[in-house]
């Protein structure tokens, strides 16, 4: 009895252990198939490796698909090769996919990226400026984010990291690169609406808007084929027979150009700044904005190598501003302004920028060129703005047939020049630099737009004078201040009297050795 | 400060890269470039004549005058085959570094380290896989120590 008890026991017991293994297997194999995942990008960047002809087999051999009425064994039979094709470059995707990894740590990141990954970067969260995610259309429903780290370093173009993230991912290096504690007060900014409305409005170009609207026309048309691009110009066509008005054909269609572009522009820059929200932590900035692709910015407030407020003279006359800097990887996007207020009245700015900013006092303009000097503003508009009508004349007198068309162009380019001459007579008034202890502002108008830099004086790595043999001899000169950061940025202040400016930087200490 | 030198298996792996380079040149244009005598006898002579400018003469005065002198404050590098250069950045503008190591780089020597700074990158090339990690490692601490 008592063996027949020993043994039943030690079936059941070996029976046990073979179960325990056989979980303890089933339990590896996941936690092998998580850990594979989880140092590896979100699957859906493979689809981001393949090229754009990927594509573009794709849709004819689905269409073919769904015509053979998914008759496999002939779709197979016709279309091996594009099937060949498709594979080999879904398969070359997946290998690069495969091959780039990395690992998020309490103090940095690294990542293995480049061909079979042989490209090793550790960054410490300490040296990184900015950390960006963006979620588009696309990624949403797979939870998945566009990440990218940058630092003060490495490619102006593109950043220093750009990997396709999970949610718990990008939750996890948001939480590290941080490291927020409640204590810590906590001012956020949120502008209204209507400022988001008139900051896109105001902030839309049409040249950008135009080419925008023409790769969108190219690029649907590749996927789709011509018939849209067709459909357009049908479209267009019809349109124009339906215009009654008797202007010239050319003129209409420039004004639509300049419209359609400039309202896609507006639109584009809408959909990129709605909700935006700014929220100061500590020594960081936590930027979120859009409404289709969401993106949520870090910076640290320490690599912020300057605060710029712009302002157009529309702007300068309502007395609104706008709030840019510049840290390297914020604004680096295709279309994406480094805003940190997108606009507001120069009140509202000062007092948000004080919250936003209490260690960056905003020194007082100090010294400004002389007034009697107003001509070296404005010779270039001058110049411009008579030699619009003098090379129309001219063409006119060679083409005669081009008449009208020479003389409409001529009008419109008149404007923006008259308008340069009115904005360059009012940035005499404005121009000027300022220092305090730490801090300086440079007061300057490069084109049509006002600026008003802000950068720590130790951020300041040149300066250079300049002078043309005008300014020579009136004893004037233009100055030129390089801020030092991923790039070199270069703000030309202009016309300032040799000897005060001289004076005025050494008693700032910016040219004392 | 560490000094490190490129290592001595780079050199000889690019010379018998370079010698297989021009035999299998020279095969190719004896077989294919026969009719053309001149053309073929040129081409032949240039291939090998590189070879030896480059396997005789400049690698290995590259080899002899690269070195990098290596500390968590800065980094010096010495280098040129003509003309030669000196290169020093400080150990605090060093924003991360990028390390590359090859397969059978033990054998080739093939690792590389990119040192990204402010305002520019130095590159510490043909480094044996040991000293590649050891410098790494040391500029990686530098950073660290700065937080």
């Amino acid at each position: 009895m008592k063996n027949k008890k020993q043994i039943h026991n030690r079936v059941l017991e070996k029976q046990k252990k073979r179960l325990l293994t056989e979980r303890q297997r089933v339990k590896d194999q996941a936690r092998h198939i998580k850990g594979f995942f989880r140092k590896r990008q979100h699957p859906i960047k493979i689809l981001g490796y393949t090229s754009r002809s990927f594509w573009l087999v794709l849709i004819p051999l689905t269409r073919s698909l769904i015509s053979m009425r998914f008759d496999l064994a002939t779709w197979l039979k016709g279309w091996w090769l594009d099937i060949v094709v498709i594979i080999l470059i879904f398969g070359y995707a997946f290998l690069r996919w495969y091959f780039i990894t990395f690992s998020i740590q309490t103090d940095h990141i690294k990542t293995r990226t480049g061909y079979f990954g042989l490209l090793e970067t550790k960054i410490y969260y300490s040296q990184i400026c900015s950390i960006s995610a963006s979620q588009g259309a696309l990624y949403r429903p797979f939870r998945a984010f566009k990440l990218y780290i940058d630092t003060n370093s490495g490619s102006t173009s593109s950043s220093d990291i750009n990997l396709a993230f999970k949610q718990s991912d990008v939750n996890r290096l948001f939480a590290y690169a941080k490291s927020e504690k409640n204590d810590k007060l906590k001012f956020t900014y949120k502008p209204k609406k209507a400022s988001l409305l008139v900051f896109s409005l105001l902030f839309s170009s049409t040249l950008s808007g135009v080419i925008l609207f023409a790769t969108l026309i190219i690029q649907a048309s590749r996927i789709v084929g011509r018939e849209l691009e067709e459909r357009f110009f049908y479209t267009f066509n019809e349109f124009m027979k339906t215009l009654a008005i008797k202007l010239p054909r050319y003129i209409i269609m420039v004004a639509l150009v300049i419209i359609l572009g400039w309202l896609y522009s507006f639109l584009v820059n809408l959909a990129r700044h709605w909700s935006f929200t700014v929220s100061r932590v500590d020594d960081k900035f936590i930027i979120q904005s859009g409404i289709i692709t969401k993106r949520a910015h870090i910076l640290s407030a320490d690599k912020i190598n300057y605060v710029d407020i712009q302002q157009s003279f529309l702007m300068k006359i309502f007395n609104i501003c706008s709030v840019q800097i510049h840290c390297s990887g914020y604004g680096k996007a295709k279309r994406e302004i480094a805003a940190l207020i997108p606009i507001s009245t120069f009140s509202e700015v000062s007092s948000s920028l004080k919250m936003l900013m209490p260690d960056v006092p905003i020194p007082n303009i100090q010294l400004k060129p002389r007034l009697r000097n107003i001509m070296r503003f404005l010779w270039p508009p001058i110049i411009l703005c008579l030699s619009i009508p003098v090379i129309a004349f001219v063409l006119t007198h060679f083409l005669p047939d081009w008449n009208e068309m020479i003389r409409f162009v001529a009008i419109i380019a008149e404007i923006p020049a008259i308008w340069l001459l009115i904005v360059k007579i009012a940035s005499a008034y404005t121009t000027g630099i300022g220092f305090n202890d730490n801090f300086a502002t440079l007061s300057y108008c490069k084109f049509y737009k006002f600026h008003n830099v802000v950068v720590e004086k130790d951020k300041i790595s040149k300066l250079s004078y300049l002078q043309t043999p005008f300014q020579y001899l009136k004893k004037n000169c233009n100055l030129k201040f390089y801020t030092q950061g991923e790039s070199i940025n270069c703000h030309t202040v202009k016309n300032f009297p040799l000897e005060k400016a001289n004076t005025y930087l050494y008693d700032n200490n910016i040219t004392k050795i | 400060m560490k000094k490190f030198r490129p290592s001595r298996y780079a050199l000889h792996f690019l010379r018998i890269s370079m010698i297989g380079i021009s035999v299998l040149a020279t095969y190719l244009f004896l077989r294919y470039l026969s009719p053309y005598q001149i053309l073929m006898y040129v081409l032949i002579g240039l291939f090998w004549s590189m070879t030896f400018l480059f396997g005789v003469i400049l690698l290995p005065i590259y080899f002899s005058r690269t070195t990098y002198n290596v500390s968590q404050e800065f980094v010096m590098k010495n280098s040129g085959m003509i003309f030669t250069s000196k290169q020093f950045m400080r150990g605090s503008s060093i924003q991360y570094i990028t390390t590359s190591i090859l397969p059978l780089s033990s054998a080739t020597s093939f690792n590389f380290i990119i040192i990204n700074a402010l305002g520019g990158k130095m590159i510490l090339s043909f480094l044996s896989k040991s000293d590649a990690l050891e410098i790494t490692a040391t500029l990686n601490r530098g950073i660290e120590k700065r937080r």
